[in-house]
């Protein structure tokens, strides 16, 4: 990708100010927004209260009431080891959760660090760090991250490093372009003539530049992240056992697709709807914040 | 022009020297000594050092990166631990069914990705256009180890209309490539939609429009034309991500590819193996962004390069 | 305004959701229209599913348990095996062993060729031999079993002379074992690494072509006159069998269902399933090896103490976990062998311990750990937690789901951490772990010497670390007693001393399941884990 192409994209500066009051009022009246709204919502109440939720154990097994279809006891049927698939869906929100707020995190803490301060400063070390990041753009994310859970060896905390260190670059290279066009602006530079710090001026005039761009992506990454995470434990490097992380669940009920299909259908169900909410949101998000796509 | 290309070109230059540095370093970063796992179990202190002797371990590292570019530029990037076969023979034999996948996945997905925007831009009800949002994702949404093993059983099993797995030929070659175009049709459904209503409210299409220009050819002539080229800047990014799903789809549909290879060779930790795809999905990758930055300056004038 | 969001937001969730209900439904109980797809399978093609890759098919190199069923099609032995076990010809027509059994001579069957045309005579076997005992060679497997070797000896043509460093009673198992398959020595020197792909040998098939992640091809050996007495005489009738590597489970049993292959091992999810659509043959056999124990570490707290362990032996309730993890298709294990190898001790599962909770409490009382307010166990304040190793494997998670419910019933804390099964053992090797699962599959006794003399700490298969003079001892005296009575009292002796070192739990003996179509005619399987294809024909269909 070329710094152009990125540039292309951009805000405008100086519009996103006066804008940003009428956002939340904008954000609700768009149907996206809400519905993705209401899911991510419902995800982290289910997330907070999944011991309220949830009737039984995530690890629970009921001896003798293996693969039992859905039932009022067990409304979303048993695993192969007598637990209730319910129970686990609901506990697994948790993790989805933790997923999403960890990976993201150390993807948008390091990354913007690295796109502001090189995007700001500039010169050699902008570009011998924006050349690192194409070397780790240059590898597919997951083949990234399962080299990384390779050497640190698997685990649910290993995993969200992983992620999180994968998806670093699109940040700093997102945030670097931000910064690239606020930079030479007329209030910067007025900014700069009346002696204000680099260190103010990042953070009071740069930063609120660039945080509609990282919002949306993040919002997007939140289900890419568990995607990626999902298709960790697939290869065997994900969450440990017995850890309802939802990958692996729909990982282990492959095997029984044809034969307990309320094993996958739930897990699978989860997944798809936290993904298509974070993406949702994250479409009028920036819709909202972009104007040229303002189409209805 | 001109210039804008030598500027990329260095770049990409760059990018594949530090791509190489990665490959060469991986061996140096991960805990325990490589000769030991090169050499397995019944290596005796002797074998050790014998081998570290002619892998040039103990010369001082840059000379030890220098031979290995050397060595790399001539084709040799050793002998796979696991199977004794040089690299060059192993990789060389799978990376024509993972270039095809990728090829069929991105047209797959270039073709129902522009069409489900499109039509989703210009369909006067907005059912009709979440409808089509939400078909496209749908796709993105599903983890493809799930997706695909679910369009196995639809297609394979169920009708019996395609085989479900293996390197057979172009029939075999739609399953896997549907599941893994999925996503990528996802995103650039959304590029295109958003790109379409951008460019239709633009002037130059009100003028079209205005002209009294049939309004499919207002569509497809002009609004879709322009609408095409960030579709086309993000289709090199999705290509580096269709690489990376050929990971997950090859081992679930059983095909031969460099995905399914770098797995394997990351589990047992065949270093010979993945310092060579390590190198090779770099190289690719800078190759395909670079083809794209050209084409991209080539479609929009518009853009003023250097 | 209201109601026209409503709607978009129904379709939003609607469509996916639909989408996805619909699929899975089609999909689900769908065993009925299998017939689909029954592509150009020219003439006498078996197409099998392999789980996994081998690294080699050199007999002499290869590491991989895959490696060794191919080589059932792909190359012959001195001696081998009948389908229920018994000793049979092989290249040699006759064998005897000396007196004091340290000198073994075969007399080779006549007109026996490699399969390039050299012929099988004693030189060639002494080459194909001494290469394996061969440093250079570094074989793995391979080279254990010759171990013992002191010297061969080509006195005739036909005559091959083996002699022993002492007796070794396992020696007549291992020069049956596929891994010990006479080589064309010459042929590997000239091939070099080529012949770890194409290796030239002497079985019925030959292996003609190798895609790599692919599939591996064997052609028919028209040559082939010197099968086992119980097959029929010359040449198999299948033209060629093609082994596909197909590492995801579920693809594979859906290939073996739309009629991709013909032929593949079935995970004991899938057995009732395909019995019951009856569009295949299933056989098991009952594993020669214990499909699946807890091993721990007897260097590391808190399995140091041998009370400790034996508590383990009552915590853990077995045939929960066969009923679960194998869906009942295995029994639950007692000792260190299990009943499919020779040498196992019939008492075994009287004199071992069985599910008792109580009993293990008062044990661990015994060992000092007592239960805290909230049941968990403790010793000085310590509480009782470990960490189990296994490998990502459905029936090995899912066993230690089960055993760390049971631990966690009785207070005791196991958290479970998966590795790929080259690190596990890398890590079990070096002693990393305080206890891991494990699993082995072997052909005779001498397994028991592999996995628990102390000159296999570390390099080896000795991953309890267990030392014990006492025991080395008595596995020593194993490999030497050649008379069969003695031998067998021996092993009773190892096995009774294992139980009551508790250094394992024991937990399953699996039956394993090969599906073949119903295509596949007279493919018989063997005590010995494969299905034997020198008499199958595939019928026309």
């Amino acid at each position: 990708m070329s710094e152009q192409t990125l540039r292309a994209r951009e805000v405008p500066s100086g519009q996103q100010e006066f804008r940003r009051k009428s956002w939340l009022g904008r954000l609700l009246r768009k149907p996206n927004a809400l519905v993705g709204g209401a899911i991510v919502v419902a995800l982290l109440v289910v997330a907070a209260l999944a011991p309220i939720v949830a009737p039984h154990s995530p690890t629970a097994t009921f001896p003798g009431a293996s693969l039992q279809p859905p039932s009022l006891r067990f409304l979303f049927g048993t695993d192969e080891l007598g637990r209730d698939v319910f129970s686990r869906v609901v506990y697994g929100t948790r993790i989805s959760v933790q997923v999403g707020v960890i990976a993201v995190g150390i993807a948008l803490v390091v990354g913007t660090a690295i796109g502001l301060l090189v995007g700001y400063f500039g010169g050699f070390v902008d570009n011998a760090v924006m050349r690192v990041m194409d070397v780790m753009l240059a590898f597919p994310e997951i083949l990234l991250a399962i080299a990384i859970v390779a050497i640190l060896g698997p685990s649910l905390n290993n995993t969200m490093v992983a992620i999180g260190l994968a998806v670093i670059p699109v940040y700093a290279r997102t945030v670097r372009s931000s910064v690239l066009s606020v930079v030479g602006s007329d209030y910067i530079e007025a900014a700069h003539a009346t002696g204000v710090g680099n260190l103010r001026i990042i953070v009071r005039h740069v930063l609120p530049n660039v945080l509609s761009p990282i919002i949306v992506l993040s919002t997007v990454n939140v289900g890419t992240a568990i995607l990626i995470a999902a298709g960790l434990s697939y290869v065997g490097l994900g969450a440990q056992p017995p850890a309802p992380e939802w990958g692996s669940m729909l990982s282990t009920a492959r095997a029984y697709l044809s034969t307990a299909p309320w094993m996958s259908v739930f897990p699978g169900l989860a997944i798809a709807l936290v993904v298509l909410a974070f993406n949702l949101l994250g479409d009028a998000i920036r819709d909202i914040a972009d104007p040229r796509s303002r189409g209805r | 022009m001109f210039q804008f290309l030598a500027r990329r070109l260095v770049s990409s230059v760059f990018v594949v020297f530090g791509v190489s540095l990665a490959a060469f370093s991986m061996v140096h970063l991960v805990p325990g000594d490589p000769v030991a796992i090169m050499l397995g179990e019944r290596a005796t202190p002797a074998d050790v050092a014998r081998l570290r002797g002619e892998l040039g371990l103990d010369e001082p590292l840059p000379v030890q990166y220098l031979d290995y570019v050397s060595r790399a530029i001539r084709g040799d990037f050793g002998e796979s631990i696991r199977s004794g076969q040089p690299v060059l023979g192993e990789i060389s034999g799978r990376t024509a069914p993972t270039v095809e996948l990728a090829l069929a996945a991105m047209a797959i997905a270039v073709t129902l990705g522009v069409l489900m925007g499109v039509i989703a831009a210009t369909s006067r009800s907005a059912t009709a256009d979440f409808g089509t949002m939400a078909v496209s994702l749908a796709g993105l949404a599903l983890p493809t180890f799930w997706s695909g093993l679910l369009l196995i059983y639809l297609f394979g099993l169920k009708l019996g209309w395609l085989p479900v797995s293996g390197d057979g030929g172009p029939r075999a070659l739609i399953l896997p490539a549907v599941t893994l175009a999925l996503p990528a049709a996802a995103v650039l459904a959304r590029l295109t939609r958003s790109s379409m209503l951008e460019v239709l409210g633009q002037d130059y299409v009100r003028t079209a429009r205005s002209k009294g220009l049939p309004e499919d050819l207002v569509v497809y002539k002009h609004a879709l034309q322009n609408a095409f080229i960030p579709v086309l800047t993000i289709m090199g990014l999705q290509f580096g991500a269709l690489l990376g799903g050929s990971v997950i789809v090859e081992s679930v549909f059983a095909r031969p590819g460099l995905g399914s290879l770098a797995v394997d060779a990351i589990l047992a930790r065949d270093f010979p193996v993945v310092q060579a795809i390590v190198l090779l999905a770099g190289i690719v990758f800078v190759l395909v962004n670079l083809l794209v930055d050209i084409l991209y300056s080539v479609l929009d004038p518009r853009i003023s390069l250097g | 305004m209201v109601g026209a969001a409503g709607r978009r937001l129904l379709v939003i969730i609607g469509v996916p959701v639909l989408i996805l209900l619909v699929l899975v439904f089609a999909v689900s109980r769908c065993g009925g229209s299998s017939s689909g797809s029954q592509q150009g399978q020219s003439g006498g093609d078996l197409v099998d599913g392999i789980t996994e890759e081998p690294d080699t098919l050199d007999p002499q190199k290869t590491n991989t348990a895959v490696t060794g069923t191919l080589l059932r099609y792909a190359g012959d032995s001195l001696i081998t095996k009948d389908l229920n076990g018994d000793y049979v010809a092989g290249l040699a027509k006759s064998w005897e062993e000396s007196e004091d059994g340290t000198k073994w001579t075969f007399e080779l069957k006549d007109g026996v060729k490699f399969h390039n045309g050299d012929p099988v005579d004693a030189e060639a076997v002494k080459a194909s031999i001494e290469r394996a005992m061969d440093p250079k060679t570094k074989a793995g497997v391979a080279g254990s079993l010759f171990s013992e070797v002191e010297e061969i000896r080509a006195p005739s043509d036909k005559t091959v002379e083996i002699a022993l460093k002492r007796p070794f009673s396992v020696f007549e198992a291992n020069i049956a074992d596929p891994r010990a398959a006479i080589v064309d020595a010459e042929a590997a020197e000239k091939m070099g690494e080529k012949f770890g792909r194409t290796p030239v040998l002497t079985g019925p098939w030959q292996v003609t072509d190798w895609k790599s992640g692919d599939r591996i091809r064997m052609e028919r050996n028209p040559d082939y006159s010197w099968g086992p007495e119980f097959a029929h005489d010359g040449p198999p009738r299948i033209e060629s069998l093609t082994f596909r590597i197909m590492t995801d489970n579920a693809t594979r049993i859906a290939a073996l269902q739309s009629g991709e292959i013909q032929m593949t091992d079935v995970p004991p999810v899938n057995v009732a399933e395909l019995e019951e659509s009856g569009d295949f043959q299933l056989q098991n056999y009952l594993r020669t090896g214990v499909g699946l124990f807890m091993e721990f570490n007897v260097n590391k707290e808190p399995f140091d103490d041998p009370v400790v362990r034996e508590a383990m032996n009552y915590a853990i309730d077995k045939d929960a976990i066969v009923e679960a993890a194998l869906r009942g298709l295995g029994q639950p294990a007692c000792g260190p062998l299990p009943p499919s190898i020779e040498g196992y001790w019939q008492g075994v599962c009287d004199y071992a311990p069985s599910y008792d909770p109580e009993k293990a409490k008062s044990l661990l009382s015994e060992a000092g750990y007592e239960p805290g307010p909230d049941g968990t166990l403790s010793k000085d304040g310590e509480p009782f937690e470990f960490t189990l190793f296994v490998q990502p494997e459905d029936t090995w998670t899912q066993s230690a789901q089960l055993v760390q419910q049971q631990l966690k019933d009785i207070g005791i804390g196991m958290e479970i951490q998966s590795f790929e099964f080259g690190t596990l053992l890398e890590k079990a090797k070096a002693g990393e772990h305080q206890a891991e699962l494990m699993g082995y599959t072997y052909t005779n006794p001498d397994i028991l010497y592999l996995w628990f003399h102390s000159a296999n700490i570390g390099e080896g298969l000795n991953l309890s670390h267990i030392d014990d003079p006492k025991l080395d001892a008595m596995l020593e005296k194993s490999r030497t007693t050649i008379e069969e009575d003695a031998q067998e009292e021996t092993y009773q002796d190892i096995q009774r001393y294992l139980v009551d070192e508790s250094v394992w739990v024991p937990l399953w003996n699996n039956e394993e399941y090969i599906a073949t179509s119903q295509q596949v005619e007279g493919a018989e399987i063997s005590t010995e884990g494969y299905l034997s294809l020198i008499d199958a024909r595939l019928a026309e269909e």
